[in-house]
Order: structure tokens, then C-alpha cells, then sequence
């Protein structure tokens, strides 16, 4: 198996599943298709990596998930998405309230903005408790509240309760927030970006707490980032988006031993790794396309290097198709000379951005 | 994103959202809406005159602003007499054939005093608001380039003047000095300035620290040409939304002053003076001609002046891009 | 917290001496010598030297750093000046004034603040409605109308035309004074304040609430799930209204400027009304004392909405 989920949990229903969303935002000078038909899903306690660059649509996708773009100008269409048999995107808000935060938790990228700065951290935790349980007392709140911080590794609990945002460092505030986002052990936990905002050395550190936390709650993730590397430390599968769309949807060894999609195999190249001399960085040529005027075809192909102006990938945007046994899917019309590909490249730089095939 | 419509487009939005709301704090998000929002590059000029065009309000109040100035221009064309020519046979009349909107206690033409009073009001926006802004000018960027000492300086002695009560102040000035539209103009000027020094020094500041900015200091250019080349230009869009307000404050202030009897002096036609007449119940109550017309003018002319400026600032802020 | 409010005092303390200052200057720009005024004809021509003597025994005669210096003193002991006009000391004129003004600004903001934040508020949580575009276009027509004209049109409507409500003053002549004709009086004056003051409450108040609903830790807390009216009140109403206080404290010279137009239209017996009789006649230490006091108030006000500001935003303390 190439997932670290058991072979019993992979066949399990899916704890979310997404079919067909659209996400598009009315501007009054253009019209953005920010998630352009995604379908996917995830099973209890796996982790799903979404990686990109900004603005191919992964933190959109997951936030219209939950009604939380301001709307207008964002229009969520297509679905259904599915969660404990029910609806997401059809349900009423009152019991969407219910699921966000309670069976469904999300950290964010940027934990100096995503407190309120006007309120203490402890209240904020509390808060998230008693919003979905109203007969927890506030003292009960507040005790549950310095246990959870504890447990996210904030040293002296109980004095940081009644601190202010701006007192925490920004490493400290990130514990802070995982623990918001555990407090009602959630099903789900959904971590947008949670290491952007920090320094390298704290990075670690977070994406260490998150396995702590996982196993505590064993509770589903899904983890967007930009980062290979941190897909690569945390994730079973991961799926690739570009664009809108995703171009890749693959385990994680395949990810990094055969990539299906030339995107991947750019973002693969972009990797630094330690072995590296600067020149052997590759860097994907062009900028990615305005959301507000996608060419025709495959929304890849102006930077593509498999492509070479071949009329199919100016005229027909592929689907996510199967290839390969291993349960990869890429949307790529030419996914099977991506191997000769990755050989081209390691050939041009002296390197093989792949990991070797154990 | 990068977007190749040369440097001051990212500046001028950048200027905007800190000058269009004293109280704002630019929200990060802003920058992804323009991201997502810009579709192929245009100018940011003609970006703005297109939102402003959509400003229907806005629109219809340069309009009539246009049509309030060309009047004024040619009020002893337009206007149906002199407006100081007294017709004996009609004192207060109501309006008329001869008399559109009648005649005032001493026989006067009420729609060429209207007509004549648009110069006064005109004049005194306009040019109270431009020295001032002028004045606000030149001591914001002095403040926010030099920094340090002279700055401070500068800041507290806004402080000092938006303490003082303007009206009272420009009142008592006006009082000393003696009404004319002259002293008028300058006094209100000397008072008003200080909002636009604020903007200016934190428009300055902000774009000092911008990488264009520090990029010419790098690269060897003076402070003057830096001020002159791209500073000036960054400011210029907030500017032009605190002018006009300014000059609608400014004619607010006019009608203040002559309608307690302190502005220009009669017979000279000037709305606010028209209204000074009306303070009688009888004129309040039997003659609504002699004061409900200056007053509308008045209203109007101020209204779309707040109108043109709102809609210039709505087309200079990207937050409303949405 | 302390440090903090130290330094605003620090701050306050040089445009304090700048405001007196510059109406220091102001005093002397001021037509007609203080050494003759409080003096009949009949003394100056009587006795030649009596000027010199008398500018001797005010200190005229001294430096005008010295003057200033002795002024403050005078200050510190509550000596306003004496009035042109009627020869008696300026806080002696004033006292009476104070209270009808009072009485008048502090209903206007209050009326203002009650109706100008909610009408904010909902502007902001239906932008781009009717409503919003209504409450708009509706707080631009009451600053734009001048104060005057408005309460020319609310006294033509309401005691002329209706005549439901008094056109002026603050007592019907020859009945019992009562909190009831004082209400009466207050209607028209208040509601036209008000509305001057409400334009700029309305606006700030909805803008400020658009800027913080855009805020990340509004999300987070729609993500945990906190009802709608939670997130709006809890997380981004308190926090946007924090710039309010100090809106409050910056308006104060156009509150007062207000005062002075409302009361001379409504002849209400305040400090605005003693402003204008007080240029009338030339009493020019009268009109030094109000603008004065006003700057002294904008001053202090300005620090309590800086404390106020500290109090509940727990960043500003550091």
C-alpha cells in the first residue's frame, strides 16, 4: 500500500466528499472562476494535502466548503458536498453552524489576524467551546480551555488564558489556535496554510504538534499548502491544483517517484533540498493565468514543457484521468510520456527531481 | 501577479485606502481582491474615471456643476437684470412673468441675485479650498519627507489648529479684518489646511518606505526629484477627493458668515446674505421666495459637491472594486 | 497603561501652550487698546498721563513674551478678561450660558449617536442595498443642507405652518418654567443639531464596521461556528467602534460651531448665541474666552477618547 491508512480505513465511507464545485466571484470589472470543478474526498482519519500557488483556487475551494466566503461577490455552485450524509452546500446555515467548529474545525494561515485582537485568547477558546454547548458552565469553559492549551505544548496555561493575541509570539498564537480548532474534537480538521506565517525553525515545531493532535483526536486532516516539503512530512494523499482545477491526485509516494503531471514534476524541480547547489533549482517559466480570462485548453499548457504548442492542449482542457496502477489520477493529455519527461529534466539539470523508487 | 502598468497604479490604490478612511486598517485582503478583480492591464487613471462615470450621483453633480459655473461666468448675460437694480413698482412680489422668483423688500430681482450670488459661492469653494489645500500641501510634504523635528513641529501645529473652533475663529477673524470675499477666502484657507497637511505627510511617509522610493534614493536621485517625480504623483488622487470636499466646506462656511451678517457685504448678491434677510417671521412666513431659493441653492451646490467627491473617492479605492 | 497615558499628557502639553498661544496672538491683532477701554471719555480727557499709567498698571508696557507668560497666569487663576462691552469679567457673562449649551450638545449627540451608529451599522451589514444607499445619500443631504437653512425650514414647518412647536427661546413667557416647555424648546434646535452631527456618525461608523468585517479573526470566528449576530456584535462591532471615540472628540469645534448657528437661529440663551452678540458689539475678550475653552475641551477630550481607546483596545496600552 502506498498510503499510510490501513487497507480497512481506505475502503471506509468517505468522511467528506466533494462532487463538481464551483466557486466563482462577481467583480464589477470581471467575473473570477476561482474553483473551476473539483471533485475529491477524504476518509476518517486520513491526511489530505491540496497544494498550488497562491490563488489555484485550494484555500477557496475549502472555504466555500463551510459558507465562509462573504457573499456576494463569491457564488458557490455545483456539489454536492457530502459530510455525515448530509449536504453541505444545500443546508440551512443554522445547522452548518453547528458542523463549523464542532465536527468541523479549521486553523489558519495567519495567527496574528486570525484572533480578535480586542479579546483575550482564553475567551476566544472558550467561546469556541460554549458556542455549541450551552449548558458548560464558564468556569468549566475556562478550565477545559487551559487544558487544551496545555496540551498544545503553551507553557503556563493558566496565566496565557487571559492574555491578549499581541502578548503571544507567533508560534505560541499558532498553538493557541490549534487548540480553538480541537476544542470540541472535531471529525475534521482542515489547516489552511498553518506554517506560512512562521519562522522556519517554528514550522517544525507546528507541523510536529499537528501529528500530536491528530493522534489525540483522530480526527481527519486537510492540509493546504504551497509547500512540498510539508506535504511530503504529513500527508497520505495529496491532490495537486492549478488554476481551479485539480491537475494531479495521487498518493503521496507516486507524488514524489512519478509524477503524472508536468505541473507536479515543475513543483518538484522548484524543491529545494539540502543536496542542492542553487543551479540545480528549476523554476516553472510564465506566471500562472488571470482567473478572470483562462485560455482555451489546458489551462497549463502557455508554460508547459511537454506541451511544445501541440494543438490538442491549446483546444481541449483533459480531464483527471487514470493512470497507473496505483490509483494516480492527472490531467494531463500526454501523462504518459511524463517519464521521459522527468529523464529530459534530470538529464538537462544533473539531477532527478524524483525520489528514487525504493 | 505582476502586473506591467509602470510604477504609481499599485501606489495610487495604496494612497487611496489610507487617505479615504482615517480610521481603516488595511486589510491584507484588499490586495488579494485587486488580484483576483484586475483583469488585463489599463491605466489606473482611466480605471477610475471609468468607476467614476458609474457613479450615476456623482455624474449628474458635475453636471451640474459645470452648468452652476458656466452661469456664474455669464451671469450679466443670463441673469434676467442687474442684480442690484431696484424695481420700485414690485417690492416684494411674489413670483412673477417679470419677476421669476420675485423681488426682495427693496424691489431686487431674486433670480439675479441667485445668479450673481453663484460667483460668490463658487469663488470662495473653489479658491478657499485650493490655497488651502495648496498650503496643506506643501507643509504635509515638507513634514513627511524631512521627518524628525520639523515634523513634529508641523503635526502639533495641526493639532493646535483642529482645536480651535474654525467658525469661531474665522467669525472673529473676519469681524477684525473686515468682510470681503478676499479675506474671506484667506481666512477660511489658514483654518481648513490642516486635513490636507495629514494626508499629505501620510501619504508621504507611506510611499517613502515604497520600493520604487527607495529604489531612486538608491540609485542616486535627490530628494527634491524624488519628492517632485513620484511622491506628488502618489498624492495627488487623495488630494483631489479632499479638495473638493473642501471647497464644499468652504462654501458652507461662506453662507454661515454672511448669513449671521459678517460675510460679504450687501448689496452685494451672495446666497447666505439673502438668507440674512429672512430672519424676520414675517419674511419667513409670508415670503418663502426671498429664502427658500438661496437656501436650495445653497443645499444643491454643497450636495454635489459631496457627491463629486464621494464619487471620486470610490473611484480611487479599490476596496469598492468588489 | 500608565506610561501610556503619561505620555498623551506629554503630547497634550505643547499644543496646550500652542492654543493659548495663538489666542494670545489673537488678543492682540484685536482693534482697541485694553489700557482705554474699561475708561470714560471724561477720565482720558481729564488727565493725559492716565493712559501711560493705566498701561503701566495692566503691564502693556512690558515685553510681549512677558505678557504672555503673566497672561497664563491669569489663566491659572480663572481671570478670562473683562468684557468690552459691558465691564464686568468674561466668566461672569459666561456662567448663566453654560448650562443651555450643554443641555443642547449633549442631547444632539446623544440623539445623534443614538440613531447615527444603528443606521451605520445596518448600512454596513446590507451593503449595497437600498437601505444603504438611502442612509448615504440621506446623511450626505443633512451635511450638506447648511445648519441654518434647516432650522429656517424646521421653524416654517413645525411653528409656523403647524404651529405644534416654539420657534425659539428655551422658556414660554409668563409660564412656569418646566421640564415639559423645556422639552418643547428643545425639539427643534436638538433634531436640527442632531442631524448635522448624525451624516458623519453614520458614515464612519458603517465604514468602520466594513473594514473590520473584512478582518481575518471575523472568519475564525464565523468558522467556530458563533451565530451571525455573535460574530457581528462580539467580534467586529465592538472592535470597529473603537476610532468612534475619537470621531466624538475631534468633532467638538464643529459641535460648537453648530451651537453658534443653531442657537442664534432658535434664539436659545447659550454660549453660541453670547459668540455672535459678542462680535455685535466688538467684545472681542468674550469670544477669545469661548474659543478658548473650546480648544481646552477639544484637548481634553481628545485625551479621555485616547484612554477611552486604550481601555478597550488592550494593543494601544503598550
Amino acid at each position: 500500500m502506498v498510503t499510510r491508512t490501513t487497507p480497512m480505513t481506505s475502503e471506509r465511507e468517505p468522511l467528506l466528499s466533494v462532487t463538481d464545485l464551483h466557486v466563482t466571484f462577481h467583480g464589477d470589472e470581471a467575473t473570477v472562476h476561482a474553483v473551476r470543478g473539483v471533485t475529491w474526498d477524504i476518509r476518517p482519519g486520513e491526511v489530505l494535502g491540496i497544494v498550488g500557488e497562491s490563488g489555484s483556487g485550494k484555500s477557496v475551494s475549502v472555504s466555500s466548503i463551510l459558507g465562509l466566503l462573504p457573499s456576494p461577490p463569491a457564488v458557490v455552485t455545483g456539489g454536492p458536498v457530502m459530510f455525515g450524509g448530509r449536504d453541505l452546500l444545500t443546508m440551512p446555515e443554522r445547522e452548518l453552524r453547528a458542523i463549523r467548529g464542532n465536527e468541523i474545525a479549521m486553523i489558519f494561515q495567519d495567527p496574528m489576524t486570525a484572533f480578535n485582537p480586542v479579546q483575550t485568547i482564553g475567551r476566544q477558546i472558550s467561546e469556541a467551546i460554549r458556542v455549541h454547548d450551552h449548558s458548560v458552565s464558564r468556569s468549566a469553559a475556562r478550565s477545559r480551555s487551559i487544558e487544551l492549551l496545555e496540551l498544545v505544548g503553551v507553557p503556563s496555561p493558566a496565566d496565557r488564558y487571559s492574555q491578549f493575541p499581541h502578548e503571544y509570539s507567533g508560534g505560541m498564537r499558532q498553538r493557541a489556535m490549534i487548540a480553538m480548532a480541537i476544542a470540541n474534537q472535531p471529525r475534521l480538521l482542515i489547516a489552511d496554510e498553518p506554517t506560512t506565517a512562521l519562522d522556519v525553525t517554528i514550522q517544525a515545531q507546528i507541523l510536529e504538534l499537528l501529528e500530536v493532535v491528530r493522534e489525540e483526536t483522530d480526527a481527519a486532516t486537510i492540509l493546504i499548502t504551497h509547500d512540498l516539503g510539508v506535504i511530503a512530512e504529513v500527508a497520505d494523499r495529496v491532490l495537486v491544483m492549478y488554476a481551479g482545477k485539480i491537475v494531479e491526485s495521487t498518493g503521496i509516494l507516486p507524488l514524489f517517484q512519478s509524477p503524472r503531471h508536468p505541473y507536479t514534476l515543475g513543483l518538484l524541480g522548484s524543491l529545494p533540498r539540502l543536496d542542492d547547489r542553487l543551479e540545480t533549482l528549476l523554476s516553472i517559466p510564465g506566471q500562472p493565468p488571470d482567473m478572470a480570462y483562462i485560455p482555451r485548453g489546458c489551462a497549463f499548457a502557455p508554460r508547459c514543457s511537454l506541451s511544445h504548442g501541440r494543438v490538442e492542449c491549446r483546444q481541449r482542457e483533459p480531464d483527471l484521468m487514470d493512470c497507473g496502477d496505483l490509483g494516480q489520477r492527472a490531467a494531463c493529455h500526454f501523462s504518459d510520456e511524463m517519464d521521459q519527461e522527468a529523464d529530459k529534466v534530470a538529464a538537462q539539470v544533473g539531477r532527478d527531481v524524483r525520489v528514487a523508487k525504493e | 501577479m505582476i502586473r506591467d502598468d509602470g510604477p504609481g497604479s499599485r501606489l495610487d490604490m495604496d494612497a487611496i485606502m489610507e487617505a479615504s478612511v482615517a480610521a481603516g486598517e488595511v486589510a491584507v485582503e484588499d490586495l488579494r481582491d485587486d488580484e483576483i478583480v484586475e483583469g488585463p492591464p489599463r491605466s489606473p487613471f482611466k480605471i477610475a474615471m471609468r468607476r467614476f462615470g458609474k457613479h450615476r450621483l456623482a455624474s449628474v453633480s458635475v453636471f451640474f456643476i459645470g452648468l452652476l459655473g458656466l452661469v456664474a461666468v455669464l451671469a450679466p448675460f443670463v441673469a434676467p437684470s442687474d442684480p442690484n437694480a431696484v424695481d420700485l413698482m414690485a417690492l416684494r412680489s411674489p413670483p412673477s412673468a417679470d419677476h421669476l422668483l420675485g423681488t426682495d423688500s427693496s424691489g431686487r430681482d431674486v433670480l439675479s441675485r441667485i445668479i450673481f450670488g453663484a460667483r460668490v459661492s463658487l469663488t470662495v469653494g473653489v479658491a478657499a479650498a485650493i490655497s488651502a489645500a495648496g498650503l496643506g500641501t506643501v507643509l504635509g510634504l515638507i513634514a513627511g519627507f524631512t521627518r524628525g523635528v520639523v515634523d513634529t513641529v508641523i503635526m502639533r501645529i495641526v493639532d493646535i489648529f483642529l482645536s480651535f473652533p474654525s467658525l469661531i475663529v474665522i467669525l472673529l477673524l473676519v469681524a477684525i479684518l473686515g468682510p470681503s470675499v478676499l479675506t474671506i477666502v484667506l481666512v477660511i484657507a489658514f483654518f481648513e489646511w490642516p486635513t490636507s497637511c495629514r494626508i499629505v505627510r501620510q501619504m508621504t511617509l507611506t510611499l517613502r518606505e515604497h520600493g520604487f522610493v527607495v529604489a531612486a534614493r538608491a540609485n542616486g536621485a535627490s530628494s527634491f526629484r524624488i519628492m517632485r517625480r513620484h511622491i506628488v504623483s502618489g498624492v495627488i488622487s487623495p488630494l483631489t477627493v479632499v479638495t473638493t470636499l473642501l471647497s464644499a466646506q468652504a462654501i458652507l462656511l461662506e453662507a454661515s458668515l454672511s448669513f449671521l451678517g459678517l460675510g460679504v457685504r450687501q448689496p452685494q448678491a451672495s446666497w447666505g446674505g439673502m438668507l440674512n434677510e429672512a430672519q424676520s417671521v414675517t419674511v419667513l412666513e409670508g415670503l418663502p421666495w426671498l429664502w427658500l431659493p438661496p437656501g436650495i441653492a445653497i443645499a444643491a451646490t454643497v450636495l454635489a459637491i459631496n457627491f463629486i467627491g464621494d464619487g471620486l473617492r470610490d473611484a480611487f479605492d479599490p476596496r469598492l472594486t468588489r | 497603561m500608565l506610561a501610556y497615558l503619561i505620555r498623551r499628557v506629554l503630547i497634550a502639553i505643547p499644543v496646550l501652550l500652542g492654543i493659548l498661544a495663538l489666542t494670545f496672538v489673537l488678543v492682540h491683532m484685536l482693534p482697541g487698546d485694553p489700557a482705554t477701554v474699561l475708561l470714560s471719555p471724561e477720565e482720558l480727557m481729564g488727565d493725559p498721563g492716565l493712559i501711560e499709567r493705566r498701561r503701566a498698571d495692566l503691564g502693556l508696557d512690558r515685553s510681549l513674551p512677558v505678557q504672555y507668560v503673566s497672561w497664563l497666569g491669569e489663566l491659572a487663576d480663572g481671570n478670562l478678561g473683562i468684557s468690552f462691552h459691558r465691564k464686568v469679567p468674561v466668566t461672569e457673562m459666561m456662567g448663566p450660558r453654560v448650562m443651555p449649551t450643554v443641555v443642547l450638545a449633549g442631547t444632539s449627540v446623544a440623539i445623534a449617536l443614538a440613531i447615527g451608529v444603528p443606521v451605520g451599522v445596518a448600512a454596513a451589514l446590507r451593503q449595497n442595498t437600498k437601505f444603504d444607499y438611502l442612509s448615504g445619500a440621506g446623511s450626505m443631504l443633512a451635511v450638506s443642507v447648511p445648519t441654518f437653512f434647516q432650522g429656517l425650514v424646521a421653524i416654517y414647518i413645525f411653528s409656523i405652518w403647524l404651529g405644534v412647536l416654539p420657534s425659539g427661546g428655551m422658556r414660554s413667557l409668563g409660564v412656569e418654567a418646566s421640564g415639559v416647555d423645556l422639552m418643547r424648546h428643545l425639539i427643534l434646535p436638538a433634531a436640527v443639531l442632531s442631524s448635522v452631527l448624525m451624516g458623519p456618525y453614520v458614515r464612519y461608523t458603517r465604514q468602520s464596521l466594513l473594514d473590520v468585517l473584512r478582518l481575518d479573526h471575523v472568519v475564525t470566528a464565523k468558522a467556530k461556528g458563533v451565530p451571525y449576530w455573535g460574530v457581528v456584535v462580539k467580534h467586529a462591532l465592538r472592535n470597529s467602534l473603537i476610532p468612534l471615540t475619537t470621531v466624538l472628540a475631534v468633532q467638538i469645534p464643529a459641535l460648537l460651531a453648530g451651537t453658534v448657528i443653531i442657537e442664534y437661529v432658535f434664539s436659545w440663551p447659550g454660549m453660541g448665541r453670547l459668540v455672535i452678540e459678542g462680535i455685535n458689539s466688538r467684545d472681542y475678550p468674550v469670544i477669545l474666552a469661548v474659543v478658548m475653552i473650546t480648544a481646552v475641551l477639544v484637548l481634553i477630550f481628545n485625551f479621555i477618547a485616547d484612554v477611552t481607546a486604550a481601555l478597550l483596545d488592550p494593543r494601544i496600552r503598550l
